[in-house]
């Protein structure tokens, strides 16, 4: 059989499997099974725990068990769906889902034809198509346009006449790059075509046009957009407080790829395991951030497992929807109930993603949490290459001073004679309290509440410190009653702060030291305060020595007495202190730096004190510290201080151990450690491979993976025809609907896979077929047949998305200001709708954007989860909490009136008033201007009819009433002197809006 | 799926939301109201959501034997190990907190309510109180979520968009689901997927009244447009809409919907002009009802709406989160929220609305008996606590004067007649005429319920 004539009859099995012609014979796949999973796989299918009778209808062997080929008599299957016995027949009537006479005659002809089995036809690998010679007929303009013109003749349809030039150059211009086209491409576009001759010369000007939309690089942000939506991108972490995470450099990383047409299997393959590649680089790991968009917990008092694995879920069920089409979500907690998914197959696939080196909870953290990826510059990493060659060297410095301090400590002990004057009565606990993290934290050591600090009196507190963490040194304070009270505390940066406090914030002292104590050596301090109620009446001594410090608070009026005993190592929410506190002791008078060195001496001078003088008191010890410091300050601040971040991949050194966790709950695994793997119906991984994410990644990016390309090609086609080849483009399993069009779906998948997974290429096709030119209009005979226009024999009429009818506005308007990425920009919003859900918890009020980021593309628009923007929303964008393929379109009043009276529209209107009354002084011709502008189309006389006599009639009401025009013209942020707001200005505003809420105008033609 | 949206228009009770939109859920939308499973008992719901989880002990499930033992170790045996939150999970010692406030046994039921609940216990003989729910999450944002929409985690329909989605609209120039926001002053905030209609179309989505100038977001004319230049425009758009060479149903539905918005323009403002309700009917609602954005204000809108028919109106009042300094913070919440919680029963019921109108008030798990943080005869606070919590419902069928469910002396564990928010879940479907295994939406492949694969139907609440 030649190639041609594969592919004619590959049309024909499909002919054959149409519906309406009852004489075809029946189908497994499209016929059979759709009953099968809808009506029996519940009992009878693939999940394990709820098969009753062990029989399964998934199972070709089982299946031939109850149905006799070409005997129906001799078929249990049979028997059972018609049996008269209520509690014999199937399915059973408390099922609620009883077979139609349709489905049962359909179920009787397919035994009575031989019971045709296949397998499930998206698990087949795409079938090769080889280099066939496509003979196009008359209309096609591509071999796809073969496939739908063989469904429009079966269907008794034909295709709908071409779109109009400016139609398809508006539509061609919104699918690609989610812009309408500007009024000068129109005209050129209409003119090149004047001048094409023939279908072929016609061809070519598409061609360039579409060549040069694909070449933008608003053809990557729209793509981009899209892909956000899968990704759950945003600028939130999602959960409770909702707090800023910065994960845009990220998405910069998806304009790039787009941008350089990056092919696919490398875009599937980075974002997966872009940090386990063997050439890993800054861009690749960047690229893993996509599965770091999941949402995070910060929510104090969370359970860390519990919400780990939330996260490890998340990036199973993102990565099988956004790539696979699988519903592996399904199979979480039981085996899955329609596709061979099990249970143990969804935790192996868990695997893959169970080693991330991640907490579950990250308490009260704002900003990105680890593991992160900075992302230097070039310059910046060889400068830090050379700070950290500096540490390294006095590092060494400092390690030679250590190691000969002992001698030195033997001198100074020697030489300690001076008798230094300490106040009397000291109120000493001479410890060693050791703070061990194991011990429950809260009064692990109270002293009492015999201490007793006031704010008129002076005091000193003493003390050694060794911290292995950060947290509370000392505190006498009552969190819970504004704080009130004093303490020690080390921040999280390891520099020290001092609170005293009546009523937190506004009635207290803060100061915070410069410098950072490390952890792991020990430390003498004192902090000392003169009773003068003043900040700079405080101060902190290391060793001796006063410290600088930075004055946070000074503002004490009140008593700072608390209730709360005097506790060392921990506040409430200070943070519970690891390490070794000792010789604490508390002075009534503030002691001087000669007092506290003396102190220090004490300890470092007695027999055992020789690491109490090396880490605390050796001048060359302090020395090299101070130089090593400096260094590695240097270092940080220039890796840290104004370095964007992303949230991104990273395994642990020792993977963490899988199990099957029972009914999907982190706290019941069960049985032993799975290996990762992916679901056994796929055949494991093959051998060889490596069992983590990129052995996944290199399986996902292969040719023989029967899902990446189909699942691709899909979204690319419904991305231009509103509903995919498989309409179920979430679900590509038994359950989803199968793809229309024959062999359509897998000759694109074998094709772009073909061309090395080339997405410019693949959009390119499409937008150029014959298919894709058709005018929305349609026949009658086709509207007749196919009301959903599931065949295509006409071009389907779609709402744009939410961004695309902000940014067309803009665009129209000329308003857009186009700039590549940066972070998030936080366009015109309605006052108070963070704070009135968020309370001020998260990060206080929405601040709109000045300038020019006012009018960006809606791709930069923030996100902020728990209050999603509302115009967004309003327009089904999803809430990006989970992977989300396919958008709802509504039509709702909300929409009207956001489109209608939301500043940008009301703005974006006089800026197209003010294009038209520019553009000419013809009245005509400067209404056909925005009508090209926005419908890439002129007016018709009927149409110019309505707009004349409302321009005339808004004008004269607006001559009546100047202030009624000065206001509508005052909206927004460029909103013109008052002198310049004329009444013949608003009225043109109100045109504009007219036209800018027309549905046209909100429709792809 | 190949239905005209001009067969759903003519259905007649078609308001915002209700617009089927065939071919747009991927080829599987249901779209309108779905047929009732049972003839149904009520038709409307106020939900009044207290956020951050009262204390029961101080309000609906009141243990003053508690009293004798304060500040003594919670036993072991009550305690079973089960799980903590980390805040206390670290706790050395877990001391019995007695409510520092009183309880009365209500008149007409005994049904013992406290003290800081007043005007609520003056009503006692119209409440079901449960004290026996039980919840799974032990912080807010799954618990609350899950309260919502019958899941943890983010993603599903929350209850008032599976009635927009099951049982449509009734009216024809209101939202079908309302959503209004109060505060103590709290700082725990809330997120907008508890109101989202999640795989559901999103026209099925909650609608938040806010309480400033305009209520609905982009509800009022821009600046200089009067309601004469917007009918004008309105006119206009419409013929040009008419004109167009491609018009087709979605065309048509389009022209309604900005009809209808037009009609929510003269129909919100009119809801929430209270200058028409009686001095009697404000003062019931207590001096807060003169606040915009308050709670008493938001219940009396409550009842302007069901007057209306709106199907779902769900209130949220932050504040109910009392770690520490219980004492005085509860007492704000119980004074913001008892006096109007009440008159709003009392006021539906005198007009004959509550017979149809469930209400329901509770917040997303209860608190624990020992006190976290230290422990004073003046001061203490409440943990987190999924065990149980105490809940009312009021109107609609269920059973008046009534109290239901048992929890043991400490407050602690369920004893007699758990009922789990999945069960609240399916009675509350119950009575909307549903039967909760069978409202359905399929969503990648499975059919997905409000109550996922769990619920029963308690009917010893109902009437």
């Amino acid at each position: 059989m030649t190639l041609q004539a594969a592919f004619f009859s590959t049309l024909a099995v499909f002919a054959g499997n149409s519906a309406g012609e009852t004489q075809d014979s029946i189908a497994f796949g499209k016929d059979v099974l759709p009953i099968l999973s809808e009506h029996c796989y519940h009992c009878h299918g693939p999940d394990a725990g709820t098969r009753e009778a062990d029989l399964r209808l998934d199972v070709q062997d089982d299946v031939l068990f109850v149905a006799e080929p070409g005997d129906v008599e001799a078929s249990a299957l049979m028997d059972r769906i018609v049996h008269s016995n209520p509690k014999r027949v199937m399915p059973p009537p408390a099922f609620d889902k009883p077979l139609s006479a349709d489905q049962i005659d359909v179920l009787r002809r397919w035994i009575e034809e031989g019971v045709d089995w296949e397998s499930h036809w998206a698990y087949e690998p795409v079938p090769s198509f080889g280099d066939m010679e496509w003979e196009l007929d008359e209309w096609g303009t591509d071999p796809l346009d073969q496939f739908v013109s063989a469904e429009h003749a079966r269907a008794g349809m034909e295709p709908a006449a071409p779109a109009d030039g400016g139609t398809w150059l508006r539509r061609v211009s919104l699918d690609l790059t989610g812009l309408p086209p500007t009024v000068v491409e129109l005209d050129a576009f209409l003119g090149d075509l004047e001048n094409a001759t023939d279908q072929a010369a016609v061809q070519r000007v598409r061609a360039a046009t579409v060549d040069r939309l694909l070449a933008s690089d608003r053809r990557a942000e729209h793509r981009a957009r899209q892909w956000l939506d899968i990704a759950r991108y945003a600028d939130t972490n999602g959960y409770q407080n909702d707090f800023r995470r910065d994960q845009w450099p990220w998405r910069d990383w998806v304009l790039r790829a787009f941008a350089a047409n990056m092919p696919y299997d490398q875009f599937v393959r980075t974002q997966v395991a872009g940090d386990l590649l063997p050439d890993a680089s800054q861009e690749s790991i960047l690229a893993t951030g996509f599965q770091r968009n999941h949402r995070t917990v910060t929510e104090a008092g969370s359970i860390d497992e519990e919400w780990r694995v939330e996260n490890v879920a998340d990036r199973v069920e993102t990565t099988a929807t956004a790539f696979m089409g699988l519903t592996l979500g399904c199979a979480r907690c039981h085996d899955h109930k329609y596709d061979a998914l099990s249970q143990a197959d969804y935790y192996r696939f868990y695997g893959f993603f169970n080693s991330i080196d991640e907490k579950g909870v990250y308490e009260e953290t704002r900003g990105n949490v680890p593991p992160l990826v900075r992302l230097q510059t070039e310059e910046n990493k060889r400068r830090i290459e050379e700070l950290a060659a500096e540490e390294r060297a006095a590092t060494e410095r400092l390690e030679q001073a250590r190691a000969s301090a002992a001698e030195r400590w033997e001198a100074w002990r020697a030489g300690v004679n001076d008798r230094v004057e300490l106040p009397a009565d000291p109120w000493v606990r001479p410890g060693p309290f050791a703070l061990d993290s194991a011990e429950p934290a809260k009064g692990r050591v109270a002293l009492g509440r015999e201490v007793v600090f006031k704010e008129t009196e002076p005091f000193s507190v003493s003390l050694w410190v060794k911290p292995e963490s950060h947290g509370a040194i000392y505190s006498r304070m009552n969190d819970d009653d504004s704080y009130r009270g004093t303490d020690l505390i080390l921040l999280d940066s390891m520099r020290l702060a001092v609170h005293l406090i009546h009523d937190w914030p506004k009635r207290a002292i803060k100061v915070v030291s410069r410098r950072a104590l490390e952890r792991g050596r020990w430390h003498h301090l004192a902090v000392t305060y003169d009773g003068s109620m003043k900040a700079d009446g405080v101060a902190v001594l290391l060793n001796g020595s006063p410290l600088e410090v930075d004055v946070e608070a000074d503002s004490l009026d009140g008593a700072i007495a608390s209730e709360e005993p005097l506790l060392i190592g921990w506040r409430r929410y200070a943070g519970d202190l690891r390490g070794t506190v000792r010789e604490f002791r508390v002075d009534a008078s503030p002691l001087g730096a000669t007092q506290s060195t003396a102190l220090a001496g004490e300890r470092a001078a007695a027999v055992d004190g020789v690491s109490y003088y090396v880490d605390a008191l050796d001048p060359a010890v302090q020395a090299a510290t101070l130089e090593r410091n400096e260094a590695k300050a240097k270092r940080v601040h220039l890796e840290t201080d104004g370095v964007p971040t992303a949230m991104v991949l990273r395994d642990r050194s020792e993977p963490r151990p899988t199990f099957l966790l029972n009914r999907g709950s982190y706290d019941q695994p069960a049985g032993e450690p799975l290996i990762p793997d992916i679901p056994a119906v796929f055949g494991g991984l093959p051998e060889g491979a490596r069992h983590d994410r990129l052995g996944l990644a290199d399986w996902l990016a292969d040719e023989q993976n029967p899902l990446t390309a189909r699942v691709a090609v899909n979204r690319v086609w419904a991305s231009f025809f509103g509903t995919g080849l498989v309409a179920t483009q979430d679900d590509f399993g038994v359950r989803g609907e199968r793809p229309t069009h024959g062999g359509l779906m897998d000759f694109l998948s074998a094709e772009f896979m073909a061309s090395g997974w080339d997405l410019r290429a693949l959009e390119r096709r499409i937008v150029l077929s014959a298919t894709y030119a058709q005018s929305s209009a349609g026949t009658d005979e086709a509207r007749r047949l196919d009301p959903g226009n599931r065949l295509l024999a006409r071009f389907p009429r779609l709402r744009l998305d939410a961004e695309m009818i902000r940014d067309s506005a803009l665009f129209a308007s000329g308003l857009l200001v186009e700039r590549l990425g940066g972070p998030s920009v936080k366009p015109y919003q309605p006052d108070g709708l963070w704070a009135e859900l968020a309370g001020g918890a998260g990060q206080g009020a929405y601040v709109p954007s000045e300038g020019d980021d006012l009018f960006r593309r809606s791709l930069y628009t923030y996100r902020k989860r728990t209050v999603p923007h509302p115009t967004l929303t309003t327009f089904d964008a999803p809430g990006f909490e989970l992977c989300s393929v396919a958008r709802s379109r509504t039509n709702t009043p909300l929409q009207a009136l956001a489109t209608l009276n939301d500043t940008t529209y009301v703005e974006a209107a006089r800026h197209l008033a003010a294009r038209m009354m520019a553009s000419s002084d013809n009245v005509s011709e400067r209404l056909g201007l925005a009508a090209r502008a926005l419908l890439a189309r002129n007016l018709k006389a009927q149409e110019l009819t309505v707009l004349l006599s409302a321009l005339q009639r808004h004008q004269e009401s607006f001559a009546g009433d100047p202030a009624a025009a000065a206001a509508l013209l005052g909206v927004g942020a460029t909103a013109p002197p008052t002198e310049q707001r004329t009444p013949e200005w608003a009225a043109y505003t109100m045109v504009a809006s007219t036209l800018l809420n027309l549905d046209e105008a909100l429709t792809k033609p | 799926m190949n239905l005209d949206r001009r067969t759903f228009l003519g259905r007649g009770a078609v308001g915002l939301g209700a617009i089927a939109l065939g071919a747009l859920e991927q080829g599987r939308a249901q779209a309108g109201a779905q047929a009732v499973h049972h003839a149904a008992k009520a038709k409307r719901v106020i939900y009044l959501f207290q956020s951050g989880a009262p204390s029961q002990f101080e309000t609906f499930d009141p243990k003053p034997g508690l009293v004798s033992r304060f500040g003594e170790p919670l036993p072991e045996s009550i305690r079973q190990g089960q799980r903590l939150t980390t805040m206390t999970s670290g706790q050395s010692a877990f001391p019995i907190a007695p409510s520092k406030f009183g309880a009365a046994p209500a008149p007409g039921t005994g049904a013992l309510i406290g003290d800081l609940m007043p005007y609520t216990r003056g009503i006692a003989d119209k409440l079901c109180v449960v004290r026996s729910m039980v919840t799974e999450a032990i912080n807010h944002d799954p618990a609350i979520t899950f309260a919502q929409t019958g899941s943890q985690l983010a993603g599903r329909p929350s209850m008032g968009s599976w009635l927009s989605y099951g049982l449509g609209s009734m009216n024809r120039d209101l939202p079908t689901f309302v959503v209004m926001v109060s505060t103590s002053g709290s700082k725990q905030p809330l997120y907008a997927r508890l109101w989202g209609s999640g795989f559901l179309p999103t026209q099925h989505q909650g609608v938040k009244l806010r309480s400033g100038a305009d209520p609905v977001l982009y509800l009022a004319d821009a600046p200089g447009i009067d309601r004469a230049r917007r009918r004008g425009m309105l006119d206009d758009l419409s013929k040009l809409n008419d004109l167009q060479p491609n018009a087709d149903s979605e065309t048509r539905t389009r022209i309604e919907q900005y009809e209808l918005a037009y009609r929510m323009q003269a129909a919100v403002p009119d809801l929430t002009d209270i200058t028409t309700e009686s001095a009697a009917t404000l003062e019931r609602y207590g001096p807060d009802v003169q606040k915009p954005g308050s709670f008493a204000r938001n219940c009396l809108l409550a009842r302007r709406m069901v007057e209306r028919d709106v199907r779902f109106v769900q209130l949220y009042h932050m504040g109910w989160d009392h770690h520490g300094n219980l004492p005085t913070e509860i007492q704000k919440c119980a004074k913001d929220t008892d006096q109007a919680s009440a008159a709003l029963v009392q006021d539906l019921e005198e007009r004959g609305l509550l017979e149809d109108t469930i209400v329901i008030w509770g917040g997303e798990f209860g608190r624990t008996v020992y006190s976290q943080g230290e422990l004073t005869k003046e001061n203490y606070g409440r943990d987190h606590h999924p065990r149980c919590f105490s809940i009312w419902l009021a109107g609609g069928g269920f059973k008046p004067g009534s109290v239901w469910g048992e929890t043991d002396e400490f407050g602690y564990n369920v004893v007699k007649d758990p009922v789990h928010t999945h069960d609240l879940h399916a009675t509350l479907l119950h009575q909307l005429g549903f039967d909760h295994e069978r409202l359905t939406f399929r969503s990648q492949g499975r059919d997905f319920r409000l109550t996922d694969v769990h619920g029963h139907v308690v009917t010893d609440l109902l009437a």
